[in-house]
C-alpha cells in the first residue's frame, strides 16, 4: 500500500508541472510584482539617486527608447517597462520585478555605442522575463499539486507568514549585495543578446561589452554580483554568431546618437 | 490474484501519468513576434515570424531551442520567446502600476503575501526593520520614472532612423 501511494504521488508531480492559470490571476501575479517592484525600485534610487542636470532628462529619454524597441521583442511584451539612469560610477545595471530597470552612469561611460546599450538593457529586461527575482522573493499564487505534496510531508513546518516588507528586503540583498547567481546571470546574457538582435541590433555588442569589461575588471569598480567575466564571454561566444561586429551605415547612425546623447552630459571626475 | 490486480492499476496509473505527460505541453509565442528559424542559430534564415499568442507543440529541443512544426514548416524558435501560459492582453494591465499608492504600498502588509508560501531563508523581525533603514527610499524620483511617456511616433521614428523592426 505504501509504494502505491508512493506511485501515485510521482504521479501527480508529474502531472502538475504546468497548471494552466486563470487570466485574472495571472492578472493578480503581475499586480502584486508590480507592487514589490515599485518598493524596490524607489529604494535602489533611493541608495543612488537619479542622474541630475544637464542633459539627463535627453539621455533618459534616450535609454526609454532604446529600451522599449526591444520590448515587443521580450518574452513579457504586456510588461511596462521603465528605465533609469542612476547617478553612480559604479558599474552595473539592475532590473526590479514589474519592469523597473536601471543602468548606472558608470556603465553608460564604458559602453561605446548603441547596440552595447542594447544588449545590457536586453540582459536585465530577460531578468524580468524570466522572472529570476520573483523566484527568489515572491510566493506563488496558485501553488503545484506537487509542492502540496511535500509540505505534507513536511507536515507543514514551514513558516507560511510572508509580508511585503520581508520581500523588499530580501530582492534588494540580491540585488545590491548577493546577486542572482551564475545561472541566472549567463541565462540573462544570452536574453540580452536574443531580445536585441531580434530587434535589429548588433548580437555580438553585448560580446563586444563584457570583453572591455573583462579589462576593466581590476580597476575594483565593478560589481561582485555577477560572474566572473571570462566565464560569462566563454558561454556567450557559444550562443552569438563569430566574427566582427557590424559597421552598416544604421550600426553607425545609432553610434553616433549615442555619442550625441552621451557628449551633452556635464563631465564629471571619475 | 488481489496482487495481481494491484500491479495491474499501478501499471495503469502510471502509463496514465507517464504517457499523458510526455505528450508534448502546449507552448505559446509571448514576443509580439516569434521568428522560427531555419536552424537552432540566432543568424538562421527566418520561415516565418509567428504572432503573439500562437499556439504549438514541441517536438524536441536542442538546447535553448524549440524544434516545432508549424503547418508543413518545421523550424526552431528559442525558448525566450514562448511561455507555458497563453499570453496577457496588454491593454488592460497598462496601468496596472499607476493605480497603487506609493506611500500606502511601503506600509502595507497585504494579505496577499500571506498565501502559502516557504520562507526562502529569510528571517524576520529586527533584519526587517534594518532592511528599510539601511535602503531609504525615493518614491518622488520614482513617480517621475513612472510618469515619463514615450509618444509611439517617437519611438516609430527613432527605430526607423537605427534600422530597428
Amino acid at each position: 500500500m505504501r509504494a502505491f501511494s508512493f506511485v501515485l504521488l510521482l504521479g501527480f508531480t508529474a502531472c502538475a508541472t504546468t497548471p494552466e492559470l486563470e487570466p485574472d490571476t495571472r492578472t493578480q501575479e503581475l499586480k502584486d510584482e508590480i507592487r514589490v517592484g515599485r518598493e524596490i525600485a524607489s529604494r535602489i534610487i533611493g541608495q543612488y539617486g537619479l542622474i541630475p542636470g544637464e542633459g539627463s532628462q535627453e539621455l533618459t529619454e534616450y535609454v526609454n527608447l532604446v529600451g522599449t524597441s526591444l520590448v515587443p521583442h521580450s518574452g513579457r511584451p504586456e510588461v511596462s517597462y521603465r528605465f533609469a539612469v542612476l547617478n553612480t560610477e559604479e558599474i552595473n545595471a539592475f532590473a526590479a520585478p514589474g519592469g523597473y530597470l536601471f543602468v548606472t552612469y558608470g556603465l553608460l561611460k564604458v559602453i561605446q555605442n548603441e547596440d552595447e546599450l542594447a544588449g545590457v538593457l536586453g540582459h536585465e529586461i530577460a531578468h524580468i522575463t524570466e522572472r529570476h527575482l520573483n523566484r527568489e522573493v515572491l510566493p506563488k499564487r496558485q501553488v503545484e499539486a506537487g509542492e502540496i505534496f511535500t509540505r505534507m510531508l513536511s507536515r507543514g513546518s514551514s513558516d507560511l507568514a510572508f509580508s511585503m516588507t520581508r520581500m523588499v528586503q530580501a530582492g534588494l540583498e540580491i540585488l545590491l549585495e548577493k546577486g542572482l547567481g551564475p545561472e541566472r546571470e549567463h541565462e540573462a546574457d544570452l536574453g540580452g543578446v536574443i531580445y536585441a538582435s531580434a530587434a535589429g541590433y548588433e548580437p555580438r555588442a553585448l560580446g563586444s561589452l563584457l570583453s572591455r569589461l573583462e579589462k576593466r575588471a581590476s580597476e575594483g569598480r565593478l560589481p561582485k554580483t555577477h560572474p566572473p567575466f571570462p566565464e560569462r564571454i566563454a558561454k556567450l561566444s557559444a550562443t552569438t554568431p563569430e566574427g566582427p561586429a557590424s559597421s552598416s551605415k544604421t550600426f553607425r547612425i545609432r553610434m553616433k546618437r549615442f555619442q550625441e546623447v552621451m557628449a551633452k552630459l556635464p563631465r564629471r571626475s571619475s | 490474484m488481489k496482487m495481481h490486480f494491484k500491479w495491474t492499476l499501478i501499471t495503469s496509473i502510471i502509463l496514465g501519468f507517464v504517457g499523458g505527460h510526455s505528450l508534448a505541453e502546449p507552448l505559446y509565442v509571448q514576443a509580439a513576434k516569434g521568428a522560427l528559424r531555419e536552424k537552432p542559430e540566432l543568424t538562421a534564415p527566418i520561415l516565418q515570424e509567428l504572432p503573439r499568442g500562437t499556439a504549438f507543440e514541441s517536438i524536441a529541443t536542442e538546447g535553448a531551442w524549440y524544434r516545432v512544426k508549424i503547418g508543413v514548416k518545421t523550424g526552431f524558435i528559442h525558448r525566450l520567446f514562448v511561455g507555458k501560459q497563453k499570453p496577457l492582453e496588454t491593454d488592460a494591465l497598462q496601468k496596472l502600476g499607476e493605480d497603487q499608492d506609493l506611500a500606502k504600498s511601503v506600509r502595507r502588509r497585504s494579505s496577499s503575501y500571506s498565501v502559502a508560501a516557504t520562507t526562502r531563508g529569510l528571517t524576520a523581525g529586527n533584519r526587517v526593520r534594518e532592511g528599510r533603514d539601511r535602503y531609504p527610499s525615493d518614491p518622488e524620483a520614482l513617480q517621475k520614472i513612472e510618469s515619463r511617456q514615450i509618444h509611439p511616433d517617437s519611438l516609430r521614428k527613432f527605430q526607423l532612423e537605427g534600422g530597428l523592426r
